[in-house]
C-alpha cells in the first residue's frame, strides 16, 4: 500500500494529467482530469502520512509540516479548481484557454509539492521557482492589459528574487565548506549548522529572506505579489494567497530551523520581528487608502504573513503554524467571494458595491464571517492563533514592539470594516448600471466559502486532539 | 590562466557601463557566456565528462548562443535599437561600475576563508551589482531583461567561486528554470511591447491603489 503512491508516481502522474489536459477538448474530460488529478493529490498526502521521516527519492522526506501543508493543499486545490471550471463558464471562455489553465493550474500545484517535500535547500530553491514560472501562465489568464504588466513585473521580480535567494544559499555553502555539512540538506545543514562562521550565517539568511520574501508575500519584495493577485482570476488569487504562501514559509521556516540551532538565534528573531512589523506597517499604509476590494484582500494578506513572522521571531512556533493554516482558508474563502462580487458588479472598485446585503444574501454573509476570521474577532480560529502570537511576545525581551504592533493591527481593523460594511450596507446610487442581483445558483455556490469559514471556527475551538497534536508536531523546528 | 578570464570578466562590465546600442549589450552577454566557460573549465580540478558537458550546455550553449539569439530577434521584432532614455549619463554609468568593482575588489580581499576564491568572487559580486544597477538605471523592459541577465552570470561565477557543486539533479532544475524563465520573460518583453505599444517601464502603471 505504502509503496504505491510514491513522490515518483505522483510527479509522473501529474504530469500526465497535465499533458491530457492540454489535449483534452471537451468539458467533461477536463472536470474528469481534474478529478483525477485532486485524488492523486490527496493520496499522495495520505501516503506521506503515512510515511513520515523516511526519505525517499534521495531528496525528498515528508514531516509533520510537510502533511499538514499538504493537506491544506488538497483541499484549497480541489477547490480552486472546481471554481477555475466555473469561472471559464461565467466568461465563456473557450475549451483550449481553459485547457491551458488547467494544465498550468496542475503544474503550479505539483511544484508546491515538490517545495513541501523538498529536503535539499537547492531543490526548494528549483521548485519555488518552477511554482514562479506556472503562476504566470495563471496570472496571465486574462490576456489583457492588466494581466501582461501584473505578469511581466512577477516573473521579472521574482526571477531577481529568486537569484538574490541563490546567492543566499552559495554564502551558506561557503559557511559550510568548513564543516561537514557539504550536501546541502536540511539535516546535515542543522547538524553542522553551530560550527559555522556566524557572519556568513547572517548574511546568507537575509539574502534568503529577502529572495523568498516574494512567495511569502513580505516585506521588501511584496509589491508585485499584490500586483499579480490584483490581476490574476480570483480563484488563481486564493492559491497566491494561501498555497504559494505556504510555500515561501515552508522555505523560510526550515531556513530558520537550521540556523536557530547557533549562536545568531536572538539576532534571527530580531530580524523576523522587524520583516513582520515593516509588513504590518505597509499593509496599514496602504489599506488606508486602497479603493480596489482585490488589493484590500491582497494588502491583508501581507498583514497576516507580517503577523506570521512575529510568531516565529517571537517563539510562538505553533500560534505561527495555525495562524498561516487558517489565514489560507479565510483569504480564500474571501478571494472567491470577491468573484462574485465582481459579477454582480463589473468592477473591482469598492465604491461600484453597496447594499450588497441585499443584492446577495448569501455572499453577503461570506463576507461579513470572512472579515471577522481576517479581523481574528471570536468565535474565529484566528482570534487563539493572534491572541497566542501575541501574548507570547509580550513575554520576551522584545515587548515592547506591541506597543507598535498592537495599533497598527486596529488601524488595519478599522479600515477593513470600513470597508466591508460599506459594500454591506450603503445604499446604491446609479442602480441602473450595477442592479443585478445574484441569482439562486450564485447561492449555492456560496456553499464552498461557507466550508471553508467552517474549518476556520472548527481548526480554532473544536479540533480534536489528535489534530491539534499533530500541528504542535509540524511547529516544532527539531523533529 | 584563470586571472586572465577573470580580468577579461571584468573587462566587460566596463564595457556594458558605457553600451548605448542594446545589439552592442546583447553581443556582450555572448562573450560573457564563453568567458563563463573557459573560467568554468579551468577552475574544475577533475573533469569528468557528465560534469562538463552539464557546463558546457549551460554557458556556451545556453548564455553564449541561445539567449543572445533570442535577446536579437526581440529586439528586431520590437524596432529597439537603441537605449535612449539613460537616467545617467554614459561616464557617470562608467565610475559607477568602476566603483563597484573597486569596492567588490576591496570586500573580496577582506573575506578570510580558506575555500573561498577571491578573484572569482570579485568578478561575481560586481556582475551582480552591475546588474542591479542596469535595472535601476535604464528604461527599458528589455534592457531590464539584460540587466537580469547580467546578475545571473554573476551568480554562476560565484558558484564557481564557492567550489561547493550541486548534485547534478538539481543542477539540471536549476538550468532548466533559469532557461524557461528568460524564454517567459522574452515572451513577456514581446506581449507588453504589442499590448502597450511602448517598451518603457515608466508606461507600466496601470496597476495601483
Amino acid at each position: 500500500m505504502n509503496t504505491l503512491m510514491h513522490p515518483y508516481v505522483f510527479f509522473a502522474g501529474a504530469a500526465i494529467i497535465a499533458g491530457l489536459l492540454i489535449i483534452a477538448r471537451t468539458m467533461s474530460a477536463q472536470i474528469l482530469l481534474l478529478a483525477s488529478y485532486i485524488v492523486l493529490l490527496a493520496s499522495l498526502t495520505w501516503h506521506e502520512f503515512t510515511t513520515l521521516n523516511v526519505i525517499e527519492a534521495q531528496y525528498l522526506k515528508a514531516d509533520p509540516l510537510t502533511v499538514t501543508l499538504l493537506s491544506v493543499l488538497t483541499i484549497l486545490g480541489a477547490v480552486a479548481a472546481f471554481q477555475g471550471v466555473l469561472y471559464a463558464k461565467h466568461r465563456g471562455d473557450s475549451i483550449s484557454h481553459l485547457a491551458l489553465h488547467n494544465a498550468a493550474l496542475v503544474g503550479f500545484l505539483s511544484m508546491l509539492v515538490g517545495v513541501y517535500l523538498s529536503r535539499h535547500i537547492g531543490l526548494v530553491w528549483a521548485f519555488l521557482e518552477a511554482s514562479t514560472l506556472t503562476a504566470a501562465v495563471l496570472i496571465y489568464h486574462n490576456r489583457n492589459r492588466n494581466s501582461v504588466e501584473a505578469t511581466w513585473k512577477y516573473v521579472f521580480v521574482c526571477s531577481i528574487g529568486i537569484a538574490i535567494a541563490f546567492a543566499g544559499i552559495l554564502f551558506l555553502s561557503i559557511a559550510g565548506s568548513a564543516t561537514d555539512a557539504h550536501d546541502l540538506s536540511f539535516e546535515a545543514l542543522r547538524a553542522g549548522a553551530h560550527t559555522m562562521d556566524p557572519t556568513w550565517l547572517k548574511i546568507s539568511f537575509l539574502f534568503l529572506l529577502a529572495g523568498f520574501s516574494v512567495k511569502l508575500g513580505v516585506v521588501p519584495l511584496f509589491n508585485v505579489d499584490i500586483d499579480a493577485k490584483d490581476a490574476a482570476p480570483s480563484h488563481i488569487s486564493a492559491l497566491l494567497s494561501s498555497v504559494l504562501m505556504n510555500a515561501g514559509f515552508s522555505a523560510v521556516y526550515r531556513i530558520y530551523s537550521v540556523y536557530s540551532g547557533t549562536s545568531i538565534r536572538p539576532w534571527l528573531n530580531s530580524v523576523l520581528l522587524l520583516c513582520g512589523t515593516l509588513s504590518i506597517l505597509a499593509a496599514a499604509v496602504y489599506i488606508l487608502k486602497v479603493k480596489n476590494l482585490k488589493r484590500l484582500l491582497a494588502y491583508s494578506s501581507l498583514e497576516h504573513a507580517g503577523i506570521v513572522l512575529i510568531a516565529v521571531g517571537s517563539g510562538a512556533w505553533f500560534a505561527a503554524l495555525l495562524h498561516l493554516v487558517l489565514h489560507s482558508f479565510a483569504k480564500s474563502a474571501m478571494f472567491l467571494q470577491y468573484g462574485h462580487y465582481f459579477r454582480l458588479t463589473k468592477s473591482k472598485k469598492i465604491n461600484a458595491g453597496g447594499d450588497y446585503l441585499s443584492a446577495h444574501p448569501a455572499g453577503a454573509g461570506v463576507f461579513i464571517v470572512g472579515l471577522l476570521a481576517l479581523c481574528a474577532v471570536p468565535p474565529m480560529g484566528t482570534f487563539l492563533s493572534e491572541m497566542l502570537a501575541l501574548t507570547t511576545l509580550l513575554g520576551t525581551a522584545w515587548w515592547w514592539w506591541a506597543l507598535i504592533i498592537i495599533p497598527l493591527l486596529a488601524v488595519i481593523l478599522w479600515a477593513m470594516t470600513k470597508r466591508i460594511v460599506s459594500i454591506l450596507y450603503r445604499p446604491r446610487h446609479h442602480t441602473s448600471v450595477n442592479g443585478s442581483r445574484a441569482t439562486m445558483s450564485m447561492a449555492m455556490e456560496t456553499i464552498p466559502q461557507y466550508a471553508l469559514l467552517a474549518v476556520v471556527i472548527w481548526l480554532g475551538f473544536f479540533a480534536p486532539p489528535a489534530v491539534v497534536d499533530f500541528l504542535h508536531r509540524a511547529s516544532i523546528l527539531h523533529p | 590562466m584563470e586571472t586572465i578570464f577573470i580580468i577579461l570578466f571584468v573587462l566587460t562590465l566596463l564595457y556594458i557601463g558605457m553600451a548605448d546600442r542594446l545589439s552592442t549589450l546583447v553581443r556582450i552577454l555572448g562573450v560573457q557566456g564563453i568567458l563563463l566557460f573557459a573560467t568554468a573549465f579551468v577552475a574544475l580540478d577533475k573533469v569528468d565528462a557528465l560534469n562538463l558537458s552539464f557546463i558546457l550546455i549551460e554557458t556556451i550553449l545556453v548564455k553564449g548562443l541561445l539567449i543572445p539569439a533570442m535577446l536579437r530577434r526581440t529586439l528586431q521584432r520590437n524596432g529597439i535599437v537603441r537605449e535612449t532614455e539613460h537616467t545617467v549619463t554614459q561616464f557617470q554609468s562608467l565610475l559607477v561600475v568602476t566603483v563597484i568593482i573597486v569596492l567588490s575588489f576591496i570586500l573580496a580581499n577582506s573575506i578570510h576563508q580558506p575555500h573561498l576564491r577571491i578573484g572569482y568572487f570579485t568578478a561575481s559580486i560586481s556582475a551582480v551589482f552591475v546588474g542591479l544597477f542596469i535595472v535601476m538605471t535604464r528604461m527599458k523592459i528589455i534592457t531590464h531583461m539584460i540587466g537580469y541577465l547580467i546578475l545571473e552570470n554573476g551568480i554562476f561565477l560565484l558558484s564557481l567561486a564557492v567550489g561547493n557543486e550541486m548534485p547534478l539533479a538539481v543542477n539540471t532544475a536549476i538550468l532548466l528554470d533559469l532557461l524557461t524563465s528568460v524564454l517567459l520573460l522574452a515572451f513577456l518583453v514581446d506581449k507588453v511591447g504589442e499590448t502597450f505599444q511602448t517598451v518603457n517601464v515608466h508606461d507600466l502603471n496601470e496597476l495601483n491603489d
